[in-house]
């Protein structure tokens, strides 16, 4: 039977990465893996994400993503907006080929994932 | 903000404050949300002519196309906008979609690959717009990755945004639906199809977008 790897990805392993965090996350997918990263990507690296993905899009093998996660939590409070560290969740990545659809209820990502023999 | 958008940032207040407002607008949004057509209905409102052809296969637009130095009068100010209308973003481009539409496959596959260049180019363009008008279908569910990617940028990028509600025209059309996912953001119901409330829409780029 086929096999489909779901790797979840620490917040420190995507912090020691650095720039290169995208690349990695890039590279797991077009391995065909669902990647729960502990901490979901800035607006800013989910445009980059799309533009890579893009770029290494070819119109048979890969086609794109799917993605999923929940906006940061609204800090409330003067000295929380001010001083208060931003507290991103988690993100739900994967190849489209293998997610063929995310449904978000309140506060539950569900995804079905599709076995492509 | 980036060295450039801060040089543009003030070039933009410069030529206001010397009386010839110029403002460039990029249209963005997620696939058949009606971007080409509200570009034609403002191009049309302000010079008469299209900007692109419109269809309802998704990813029509696959490049970018823009419209010059178009003038909005507005409370006897001259506005001159530069209207950018760019292809949908996407997170996934599958050629069987376009299948279904009645394209052979070598024009599907032809239409995918192109519609995945025109992707890159949208984003890139993101640099060079002083304002951006966010094109939503309000028959559908407005919470999704790409809109809230596409207005999470915006944000973090600090370029003034409008969101257009678009389709009012259709019975099944919630506006109030985009207006309570996006509190934070100017939403302005229309319908780019028949022209209804653009003067609101051409209000709040003069508001919004100086």
């Amino acid at each position: 039977m086929p096999e489909i790897v779901l790797q979840i990805v620490s917040k420190e392993l995507l912090e020691s990465l650095g720039k290169d965090k995208l690349d990695y996350i890039i590279d797991r997918i077009l391995e065909g893996k669902v990647l729960l990263l502990e901490e979901a990507l800035t607006p800013e690296e989910q445009l980059t994400l799309i533009k890579k993905v893009m770029e290494k899009a070819d119109v048979e093998n890969f086609k794109g993503i799917e993605m999923a996660f929940y906006p940061e939590k609204k800090r409330t409070g003067l000295f929380s907006k001010i001083f208060g560290k931003k507290s991103s969740r988690v993100m739900l990545v994967g190849p489209s080929k293998l997610i063929s659809e995310i449904r978000k209820r309140g506060e539950t990502i569900e995804t079905i994932i599709k076995v492509v023999s | 903000m980036t060295k450039r958008r801060r040089r543009s940032r003030i070039l933009r207040r410069l030529l206001w404050l010397f009386g010839r407002p110029h403002i460039r607008i990029g249209i963005y949004g997620p696939p058949n949300a009606g971007k080409t057509t509200l570009a034609n209905a403002i191009a049309r409102d302000l010079i008469g002519e299209e900007v692109g052809p419109v269809s309802d296969i998704p990813h029509e637009t696959r490049r970018v196309s823009t419209k010059r130095n178009l003038v909005l009068q507005y409370k006897n100010k001259k506005i001159y906008l530069d209207i950018a209308d760019t292809p949908g973003i996407a997170t996934k481009i599958d050629y069987e979609e376009f299948m279904k539409y009645g394209l052979s496959e070598e024009e599907a596959k032809k239409r995918a690959k192109e519609a995945t260049e025109g992707v890159i180019e949208a984003i890139k363009w993101l640099d060079e717009v002083d304002g951006v008008i966010v094109v939503m279908d309000s028959t559908l569910d407005p919470y999704t990755q790409v809109n809230i990617t596409i207005l999470g940028n915006l944000e973090a990028r600090r370029i003034p945004t409008i969101i257009a509600a678009n389709k009012i025209d259709l019975p099944e059309a919630s506006p109030g639906k985009i207006i309570s996912a996006f509190p934070q953001h100017v939403v302005i119901p229309i319908s780019a199809l028949r022209g209804d409330n653009l003067e609101e829409l051409y209000k709040a780029i003069v508001k919004y977008f100086r």
